[in-house]
């Protein structure tokens, strides 16, 4: 009996510092996770040049400013995280010398406790279980990825602490994690693969003035009450997709001097309030999203404003949501409704032209 | 009792015929629709019959385009960050 008692405080214990070594990696290795996935928390490490590295915050950091780390008591899980790990990640991404991030002599001013021959060549940043960005903390500049959960438990993430105004393409941007306000300009960006999903996020402004690549972005935003997006040429599949708080939506696409009469679908079926100025819309059968109803369709109808230019534009409907919705329109057709028939008129004098 | 008359204009295209923008940008996608109703500020002339198989082919072919090349500009640009 002993002997086995033995055995299995060995192995107890050689999972402990398996554990450790995997954490000691920069990989994330909650309580949660069984043995049986540490080979899968292994494969995540990073190697090669320009890999991870971490750095203790140490106890000036943590003593000496607790703003970066601090009133995060409420949150228990994740302050025993930070008791345990007291790292900061950065994580490097092929050896590059041109990235920007947390190579500018300044940053180093401002948080004289960084390693200064450590903080070069990186284009990936992680900032994890920091409380605030201090201002000018980040100047990505053409970072291509703020990767995924590697700014929680930021209340706010704005211009004045993230310089976008160079970065051309964004990947994944903000991933579970807390975050009361996004209020962030790309005036560059042309290119999005997701942005914004699965974010304890109240309330979003992005504003993306050269855009045109595929945006799919504002997925999985439980939290989310507002959302206030320019994008003139947003291309946008599944938006708004299970944002069920979502209470109002301002889109503003009216700026571009050409739209894209291109797949711009969300799930209608929450907001209360929802203001589309200019809007492109297309629901169709690209789409395979169950959520458009008839009642959602007269809800972009009753909200769509005319075009500042004047100009017509074009929503697209699936063939069956078509001539579902043009039978609420017929008189003489056993599903008229004359609601629906004022709503078409009235969306039909704004320019709005249906295909 | 609630009495209203709407005049809306309806195109239509063909037997065996979509229609199509008749002004398509290059990075617009392509719609094909069997019905067509026209806003009080569009025209039918912006409007141009194509037939099912070309159109289903153009759809096709421009989509992937559309989708290869923002996967090459996401791609270009993660080399050059």
């Amino acid at each position: 009996m002993a002997k086995i008692q033995e055995n299995i405080a060995r192995i107890q214990q050689a999972k402990a510092d398996i554990k450790e070594a995997i954490i000691a990696k920069g990989v994330e290795v909650t309580d949660d996770v069984r043995i049986d996935g540490y080979a899968e928390k292994i494969g995540e490490i990073q190697q090669g040049g320009g890999g991870q590295f971490a750095v203790d915050f140490g106890e000036e950091i943590v003593n000496g400013n607790p703003s970066f780390i601090g009133a995060l008591q409420d949150d228990i899980d994740y302050y025993n995280q930070i008791q345990e790990e007291r790292r900061l990640y950065a994580e490097g991404k092929g050896g590059r010398s041109d990235s920007q991030i947390l190579t500018d002599p300044a940053f180093h001013e401002k948080i004289p406790w960084w390693p200064k021959g450590m903080a070069i060549n990186f284009n990936v940043l992680k900032c994890r279980n920091l409380y605030e960005l201090p201002k000018g903390y980040v100047n990505p500049g053409n970072f291509y990825n703020i990767g995924a959960s590697w700014f929680n438990h930021l209340d706010k993430i704005t211009d004045e602490e993230i310089d976008c105004s160079a970065t051309t393409n964004i990947g994944y941007f903000l991933n579970r994690g807390s975050c009361r306000l996004v209020d962030l300009s790309f005036p560059s960006v042309t290119s999005v693969s997701s942005v914004l999903v699965y974010t304890l996020v109240k309330e979003i402004s992005l504003r993306f003035d050269s855009f045109s690549g595929v945006l799919s972005c504002c997925n999985y935003l439980p939290t989310l009450k507002r959302a206030n997006i320019y994008a003139p040429n947003a291309t946008s599949i599944n938006m708004f997709r299970d944002c069920d708080s979502l209470e109002y939506v301002f889109i503003d696409m009216s700026s571009a001097e050409s739209v894209s009469p291109t797949v711009f679908l969300y799930n209608l079926t929450a907001p209360k309030e929802i203001y589309l100025k200019g809007l492109m819309c297309s629901v169709s059968s690209q789409s395979r999203n169950k959520k458009i109803t008839i009642e959602s369709i007269k809800y972009i109808l009753d909200n769509c404003q005319a075009r500042a230019d004047g100009a017509a534009y074009t929503l697209t409907l699936h063939a069956n949501v078509k001539a579902a919705f043009m039978a609420k329109c017929t008189e003489g057709d056993e599903n008229y409704d004359a609601e629906y028939a004022a709503t078409l008129a009235a969306a039909n004098t704004k320019g709005l032209t249906i295909a | 009792m609630k009495q209203s008359t709407i005049n809306i204009r309806v195109i239509e295209p063909s037997d065996g015929y979509y229609l199509t923008q008749a002004n398509r940008k290059d990075n617009e996608e392509v719609i094909l629709s069997e019905k067509v109703i026209l806003s009080a500020k569009d025209s039918p002339d912006n409007w141009v019959e194509i037939t099912k198989e070309e159109g289903e082919a153009l759809q096709k072919r421009v989509s992937a385009e559309l989708m290869a090349k923002a996967e090459a500009e996401a791609r270009a640009n993660e080399v050059a960050g």
